[in-house]
C-alpha cells in the first residue's frame, strides 16, 4: 500500500477522490456518485477490452482510474448514462490506439469529452470543479478550495510540470482580465484544468521551453476559442464543446513533434 | 538562482498579484443579491423580488413582454425560452443554494457580457432585457451543468 502511495498516479487519484468527496458533501445525491463511479468502472472495463484486444497483459490500471476520475468529475451527472459508455470508450480508444511510439497523442479523458460533446451536442461540464470559490469568509469553501489544489502537489513538486502550468496561468488570467475584468486565476474550472488535464506527462513536451511555449499556446487558444473575436465570424467554432479542453487537445496535437 | 527558487518566486507573486485583484475585486463587485434586496446591477439587468409572471413553455414562442425561468436544483426550468425583442426575462433562484447566471462559455463568459448577471441566493432573481435577435446560451458558473438558452426573435 505504502509502495503504492508513491506512484504520481496513484496520489493524483487519492487528490482526485478528495475532490469528489467535497463534490458529494456540496451536492450529496446518489446521482453523482453512481455516475462517478461507473466512470471509473467503465473507463477500467474499456481499459482492458483494448488491452485483450491488442493481447497485452492486464497489469494496475492506475492511468485508467486517474481518467475515469476525471471524467467522472467533468461529465454532467445530469446526461443519460449511454453517454458515459461512450466517452469512456473513446478516451480508452485514443489511448491505446491514437499513438506515436510507446505514448498516446492526445489527453484520454479531454478527447473523450471533447468527442462526446460534439456527437451529443453539449458542453462539458466542470460540474465538480466549479463550486470551489475561494470564499475568505466561509471556512467550508476554504477547505474546498485547498482540497482543490491537491493535485498541484503532483503536477507540480512530484511531475515538476511548473514549465506549462504557470505560463497557462499567467496568460489565461492576464488576458481573461482584460478582455473580461475578470481575474480568473483563482477560478475553480481553470486551476482544476490547470493542476490535472493540462500537464499530463505523456502528452505534453518534455524540454522546459518548449513545456512554456505549450502552456502559452493552449491559454491563448482556449481565450480564443471563448471569445466573440473569432465565434462571431466562424460560426462553427461555436458547436466546439469547451475551450479549455479543445486548446488542450489543439495543444497535443501542434507540439507532438515535440515529445 | 536555482529552478525551486524560481517556482518558489513565481508562486509568491501570483499570490500576491492574486490576492490584490481579488481583494479589490471583493469590494467593487455587486454584492451577492438577497432576496428583499432591489437594486440595479448591470446595463438593463435588475434585481426583483420574486415574480408572479407566468413563465412560458419550453421551447415555445411567447408574446409576453416578460418571462420568467426558475433555476430548481435539477437545473433551469425551461431550459430554452423563445421570446420577442424587448422581453425581460427573469431567473428566479429555488435550487436551495447560491447560483449564478453567467454568458457561455463556461469560464470565461464572453460570448454575451450581459448575461453576466452575478450570483444570487435562494429565492432571488435577476433579470434582463433581451433587445437584440440572436440565441443566447447561459449557465449557473457554480455548476456548469445547469444551462440555458434564450432565443430572441
Amino acid at each position: 500500500m505504502a509502495r503504492l502511495l508513491r506512484i504520481p498516479k496513484m496520489q493524483m487519484l487519492f487528490a482526485l477522490s478528495a475532490i469528489i468527496i467535497t463534490a458529494i458533501i456540496h451536492k450529496p445525491t446518489l446521482q453523482v456518485v453512481i455516475i462517478y463511479l461507473a466512470s471509473i468502472l467503465l473507463t477500467i472495463g474499456w481499459d482492458y477490452f483494448f488491452l485483450k484486444v491488442r493481447r497485452v497483459d492486464f497489469f494496475l490500471p492506475s492511468a485508467a482510474l486517474v481518467t475515469g476520475s476525471i471524467i467522472g468529475l467533468l461529465h454532467s451527472p445530469l446526461l443519460p448514462i449511454y453517454e458515459l459508455f461512450v466517452v469512456t470508450f473513446l478516451a480508452m480508444f485514443s489511448k491505446h490506439f491514437i499513438k506515436k511510439g510507446r505514448k498516446h497523442l492526445f489527453n484520454p479523458a479531454a478527447f473523450g469529452l471533447f468527442l462526446t460533446g460534439i456527437i451529443f451536442f453539449h458542453t462539458v461540464s466542470w460540474w465538480a470543479a466549479s463550486f470551489q470559490e475561494f470564499k475568505i469568509q466561509n471556512v467550508e469553501f476554504i477547505i474546498f478550495f485547498l482540497i482543490l489544489l491537491l493535485p498541484g502537489y503532483i503536477s507540480v513538486i512530484k511531475l515538476r510540470r511548473y514549465w506549462i502550468i504557470f505560463p497557462f496561468l499567467i496568460i489565461y488570467s492576464l488576458l481573461n482580465y482584460v478582455l473580461n475584468h475578470f481575474f480568473s486565476l483563482f477560478d475553480p474550472t481553470v486551476l482544476f484544468f490547470a493542476l490535472v488535464m493540462l500537464p499530463e506527462p505523456m502528452t505534453t513536451p518534455n524540454k522546459s521551453k518548449v513545456q512554456i511555449a505549450f502552456g502559452i499556446f493552449v491559454a491563448l487558444v482556449s481565450l480564443l476559442l471563448a471569445s466573440p473575436i473569432l465565434t462571431t465570424r466562424l460560426l462553427f467554432l461555436n458547436s466546439l464543446p469547451d475551450p479549455l479542453v479543445t486548446g488542450l487537445l489543439m495543444g497535443n496535437l501542434i507540439f507532438l513533434p515535440w515529445k | 538562482m536555482n529552478s525551486k527558487m524560481i517556482v518558489g518566486l513565481v508562486v509568491v507573486v501570483l499570490l500576491i498579484v492574486g490576492g490584490f485583484v481579488l481583494l479589490k475585486g471583493n469590494k467593487q463587485s455587486p454584492q451577492t443579491i438577497a432576496p428583499s434586496a432591489v437594486q440595479p446591477t448591470q446595463q438593463s439587468a435588475q434585481v426583483t423580488p420574486v415574480s408572479t409572471e407566468s413563465s412560458s413553455p419550453s421551447g415555445s414562442m411567447t408574446n409576453e413582454k416578460a418571462v420568467t425561468v426558475t433555476l430548481t436544483s435539477s437545473g433551469f426550468d425551461p431550459a430554452t425560452i423563445t421570446v420577442k425583442a424587448g422581453t425581460k426575462v427573469t431567473w428566479v433562484n429555488k435550487s436551495g443554494v447560491e447560483a449564478t447566471v453567467n454568458s457561455d462559455k463556461h469560464p470565461t463568459h464572453l460570448l454575451y457580457t450581459p448575461l453576466n448577471l452575478g450570483s444570487f441566493v435562494r429565492g432571488a432573481s435577476l433579470s434582463l432585457v433581451f433587445d437584440k435577435p440572436g440565441s443566447y446560451g447561459y449557465h449557473n458558473h457554480l455548476d456548469p451543468s445547469q444551462t440555458g438558452t434564450v432565443v430572441v426573435e
